[in-house]
């Protein structure tokens, strides 16, 4: 009897045992799936489009309309090109163009006058010259209506102005400085273009869909923003690619048993423009994407046309293009889907 | 939802670190009050019963707290 119950104690410690590492293996098991699979990343980066600002034209500057890191519109001025020299080619041109056409009206009417005279007046050749001249003379003009329009862009472009709603960057320049054609002279964040882009591992692009809702930690502020996934990268280097000797591939030897998992862009656009004060191009981010709620997001802004996410022109783009998939429909990106 | 990420001294580090130091503090204040209870009496491997339980603990936390 005595025997029977220590049998039975021993069953029941054992089967407490079993119990609680079943439980165990069970939460480790949801929870590494969640943190390694589930589709978040802490290297995340916001990025936007940067337009470098080079004169057409060289010269001296005279003018600079704007202060480091301030906000411009579209049109606004930026910068200013001394523009004397450009309105004296402006007069000259202008002055060339009354010359050639001067001279084009005389060839004209000498031409006219020799066809008039009657037959054995004057020789075939010299009929013949007076055309061409008339001919050349007319084209001289188009060609110095071409260097006027030209000298009057020249003065146009002496004017530096915003092609973006952005904020001027790193300005280092000054009135007195010489400016370059063709040369950088200012840099601008476009306003309109801030948008994060998240470096995913492959492991979790199987959970991440074109249009997806993402939230969106910014290490700089406490406030969390929402956007959209708005594109995903279809390439990154492969450092089997290098040329090696004799241009043959350069195929680095690995060991296999640690492999790292690649990590692959995914641009994601705010919904709404999010607040400036803390945005600022190379900001660190984390993204959650949120493939679940994809569903209903989508119903509700599809009844809702003013809730239109700032990345709907691209998504849309992208759908045209048949990048982006329905959310209920499995896509198989290994296969190149 | 907490952070995903702690701050120590400028250098930021993941959420899951935070969770395993949660962990270890949890299960060093409940260890000896379990010994103390006798409970380790009620499992047949108490070692692997108690390593059960700091798992479950830290599947809880990220679950319940984790990204």
């Amino acid at each position: 009897m005595a025997n029977s119950k220590r049998v039975f104690a021993v069953t029941l410690r054992v089967i407490a045992t079993l119990t609680v590492v079943a439980i165990a293996v069970l939460l480790g098991w949801f929870a590494w799936q969640h943190y390694v699979y589930a589709p978040w990343t802490r290297d995340a980066r916001v990025q936007a489009n940067v337009v470098n600002i080079a004169p057409e034209v060289s010269g001296t500057v005279g003018r600079v309309a704007v202060a480091d890191d301030s906000y411009v519109h579209k049109g606004d001025l930026l910068f200013a090109i001394e523009p004397v020299r450009f309105e004296n080619a402006v007069a000259e041109a202008r002055a060339a163009l009354e010359q050639a056409k001067a001279q084009e009206n005389f060839a004209r009417r000498n031409a006219r006058r020799l066809e008039r005279l009657p037959r054995g007046g004057v020789s075939t050749q010299d009929l013949q010259q007076a055309e061409s001249e008339a001919a050349s003379a007319a084209a001289s003009v188009s060609q110095a209506e071409a260097r006027l329009a030209q000298a009057k862009q020249d003065l146009d472009w002496a004017t530096v102005r915003s092609p973006v709603d952005g904020y001027v960057t790193h300005l280092l320049l000054d009135e007195g400085d010489y400016a370059t054609q063709g040369q950088s002279m200012m840099t601008l964040v476009n306003a309109d273009t801030f948008r994060v882009t998240a470096y995913f591992e492959e492991t979790k692009l199987s959970h991440i869909d074109i249009g997806d809702p993402v939230d969106i930690d910014l290490m700089a502020s406490p406030e969390r923003l929402h956007g959209r996934v708005a594109s995903i990268g279809r390439g990154i280097a492969v450092a089997n690619n290098a040329p090696g000797e004799r241009n043959l591939p350069n195929v680095d030897p690995v060991f296999q048993w640690v492999r790292l998992a690649q990590r692959v862009p995914v641009t994601i656009d705010f919904n709404s423009r999010p607040d400036m004060r803390v945005l600022t191009v190379g900001l660190s981010a984390t993204v959650h994407v949120r493939p679940e709620q994809a569903d209903t997001q989508r119903s509700t802004s599809a009844n809702d046309s003013n809730d239109r996410p700032v990345a709907a022109p691209r998504l849309e783009k992208a759908r045209a293009e048949g990048l982006a998939q329905p959310v209920d429909t499995p896509v198989m990106r290994g296969a190149g889907g | 939802m907490l952070s995903e990420q702690i701050a120590f001294g400028g250098i930021y580090l993941p959420l899951f670190l935070a969770f395993l130091a949660a962990t270890g503090l949890i299960y060093l204040v409940v260890q000896p009050l379990l010994l103390r209870s006798r409970a380790h009496r009620l499992f047949w491997h108490p070692a692997l019963a108690g390593a059960a339980f700091f798992i479950i603990l830290l599947a809880s936390l990220m679950l319940a707290f984790g990204p």
